[in-house]
């Protein structure tokens, strides 16, 4: 069993690069991904534009799924947890239906702003942000954000 | 032939567009000004030759928001001599019999609209969305009776996706003949630069969608967005001393059946107000089908675009599919009515995003005035709109065209 | 406007019953009595006493000749589907999503074209056709029955 966590991140109203901004920024995402978490996107967004997404962003995910196509990702990644951050009770209904743990990004993202008020913020640096989340990590990984 | 003395009698010279987008974080007034004052530019007109407004809504009365009272003062227009509220398609034939009428001369027709809290997960969130919901709801908007279940399909979506299932098992289609028109719509988008989607899709993209009202998928849904449109009707004689070449309104019809607001008593698939109107629209243009290079049908979903195509007599009832598969461009990702007429070229409802269908004005005015740079649709003189074309309240039929 | 009478006799439920039994639901004086009739788990539709034409929604005047003698009248129950979808998702950004629910047009068998907007029950959803004969059955929601269908005949295997 690959003890690795996979996270799976909605996009519309959830990253920064939605359509409406999400409060999430790919700072964040990058982190993550330098942590080694798997991560990637499930959103109502076609294939095609979340792969667009990712290009734009410089990101090279490590899976992309349809909302309701979340148990596939389950099925493809042998990782010891699975977590999904999104915004709506869609997002809620389909991270139960698969399985995931649900993260509320309005939680998530209240939770690092308590943390430091910049990672939030337009201006803060993948430095900082990676610092003040390295710190979360005494924790061990995401759940103590969940 | 019905009767139609407004032919070629009056014009669109200005219309105005503001950017769409899923959260703008602006008012609908904010939206509404915007576009109204670039109509009033675009036409050259001073603002005080503007003597009839058109706002949105549906509550002729309506505070807040963009209606006509809100308006004038706002743009500072002094003297009307003609004000209502409307909204889709229908607003447009309004404010075009004010003028033939003599009620006013030149009127401004306003339409904006923002993301509204129960068309979206996300806009629900949004306090300033909820807040104002709710205070126009205190305003005087009916919530009907959602609590009862024999009563949901009032003024509802759910009974498109039902006709969905109805025409697919009546007529033998396969949900092909909807995925062709998302893509289509997609397609066009992809060049509209105030486009909300303007990533390409495929049919296979239609088909994972997820489904939302069985059959019916989330690619088969207009997208909601915060948007403003305006344009400017006056008499075709004023209007050939304005900037552009005029666009004139050759013929338009309304439609109305007597199913009412409760949609489970839809008639039959080609008996409903889609078709009236434009049977209507028939009676009244001396062009046909055969004349046109642009059609706008309604695309709030994809069943709303089948409806037209064939109540516009592109082929019989049932033969949508059929007709699709065979325009097909899969080269370009369109298809083409009748071998050369182009269909939702701004990207519809679907993609361009959800106003009312009164975009399909706009960009028809534009085409046909040949401004439209390397989307232009080359020698563009003919226009079918069908904004906000329900099957079962005011869809609006206008056929524009130039010199 | 007469016939009252008639539909008085169905229930013993009082206006201020019937109003406290339904908080959120619109009534008015042109169908209290037909959600007088629900609360006595009886359908009733309104039917024009001089043409004999069933009259729904519930109006006060007969669309087809402009009598007034409008009655509320028990319907057999009996009819088919003639629309539906799936609903699995609410537009209501507070329902949880969860199973998909049908929601159908049932075409009743007193009048081509009358129709009652109604769950169907007793049926897996997938398995709802169009054009399935259907019966009235009753399923509480909220403390109140409410008008559902479910197929009177054979039920067809899955698609």
């Amino acid at each position: 069993m690959d003890a690795r966590t996979l996270v799976s991140f909605d996009i519309d109203g959830t990253l920064e690069t939605g359509d409406p901004a999400g409060p999430l920024r790919l700072t964040f995402v990058r982190w993550a991904q330098a942590r080694g978490y798997v991560i990637g996107s499930c959103s109502d967004r076609t294939l095609g534009e979340q792969s667009a997404m990712w290009a734009r962003a410089g990101i090279v995910p490590d899976f992309v799924s349809r909302k309701h196509e979340l148990t596939a990702v389950r099925v493809a990644w042998r990782c010891q947890r699975f977590v999904h951050i999104g915004d709506t009770r869609v997002d809620e209904h389909f991270a139960a239906q698969a399985d995931f743990e649900f993260i509320s990004v309005s939680d998530l993202a209240r939770r690092l702003a308590a943390i430091d008020p910049m990672t939030c913020s337009q201006d803060s640096s993948p430095a900082s942000t990676g610092a003040v989340l390295g710190g979360m990590d005494r924790g061990k990984d995401l759940g103590q954000l969940g | 032939m019905a009767r139609n003395p407004l032919k070629d009698q009056l014009a669109v010279v200005g219309v105005g567009s503001t950017p769409y987008g899923r959260d703008l974080k602006r008012t609908e007034l904010s939206l509404a000004l915007e576009a109204a004052t670039a109509a009033v530019e675009d036409a050259g007109l001073d603002r005080q030759e503007i003597d009839g407004i058109c706002g949105t809504g549906m509550d002729p009365l309506a505070m807040g928001g963009s209606g006509f009272l809100t308006l004038q003062g706002a743009l500072g227009i002094e003297k009307t001599t003609w004000q209502k509220n409307g909204w889709l398609g229908s607003c447009f034939v309004y404010a075009a019999e004010a003028v033939f009428s003599g009620l006013c001369d030149t009127v401004l027709v306003v339409q904006a609209y923002t993301r509204g809290i129960g068309m979206s997960r996300s806009a629900a969130a949004d306090p300033f969305r909820l807040r104002s919901a709710q205070l126009r709801a205190a305003g005087g908007h009916t919530i009907v009776g959602q609590s009862d279940p024999a009563r949901r399909w009032i003024h509802s979506g759910e009974p498109y996706a039902a006709w969905m299932a109805r025409y697919l098992h009546d007529y033998g289609a396969t949900k092909d003949v909807f995925a062709r028109i998302a893509v289509n719509n997609r397609t066009h988008a992809t060049t509209n630069p105030r486009a909300a989607m303007r990533t390409p899709i495929t049919m296979e993209d239609y088909h994972a969608s997820r489904v939302i009202w069985e059959p019916m998928q989330m690619l088969d849904m207009d997208v909601p967005v915060d948007c403003g449109e305006a344009l400017i009707i006056t008499t075709a004689e004023r209007a050939r001393d304005l900037r552009h070449s005029p666009v004139y309104i050759h013929a338009m019809s309304l439609g109305g059946s007597r199913v009412g607001e409760y949609y489970d008593n839809s008639l039959g698939w080609t008996e409903n107000a889609l078709w009236i109107s434009l049977a209507g629209l028939r009676e009244r243009s001396d062009l046909t089908i055969d004349d046109l290079d642009l059609f706008f049908p309604y695309d709030g979903y994809t069943i709303d675009t089948v409806g037209c195509i064939e109540a516009a007599g592109f082929c019989k009832p049932g033969e949508t599919a059929d007709l699709l598969a065979s325009g097909w461009d899969a080269e370009a990702n369109i298809y083409r009515l009748g071998g050369h007429t182009l269909v939702s070229t701004n990207g519809g409802a679907l993609s361009h995003g959800r106003a009312g269908g009164f975009n399909f004005y706009t960009e028809a005015v534009r085409q046909l005035r040949g401004t439209e740079g390397e989307r232009q649709v080359p020698d563009a003189r003919t226009a079918l709109v069908c904004a906000g074309a329900s099957f079962f309240h005011d869809p609006a039929s206008v056929m524009l065209r130039t010199d | 406007m007469t016939g009252m009478a008639d539909a008085a006799e169905v229930t013993h439920a009082t206006d201020a019953e019937v109003f406290a039994a339904l908080p959120a639901v619109l009534i008015d004086r042109d169908n209290v009595e037909h959600y007088r009739g629900l609360l006595a788990r009886r359908l009733l539709i309104n039917r024009c006493a001089a043409c004999g034409y069933w009259v729904y929604p519930h109006r006060p005047l007969c669309p087809k000749c402009w009598s007034w003698d409008v009655v509320p009248t028990q319907v057999s129950g009996d009819g088919f589907v003639f629309l539906c979808t799936l609903v699995h998702q609410e537009r209501d950004p507070d329902a949880a999503p969860g199973e998909p629910v049908s929601t159908a047009a049932v075409e009743l068998v007193e009048q081509p074209g009358l129709r009652y907007l109604a769950p169907v029950v007793n049926c897996p959803p997938d398995r709802v056709r169009l054009d399935m004969p259907v019966r009235l059955t009753w399923v509480d929601r909220d403390g109140v029955a409410w008008p559902a269908f479910q197929p009177s005949g054979p039920i067809e295997g899955g698609r």
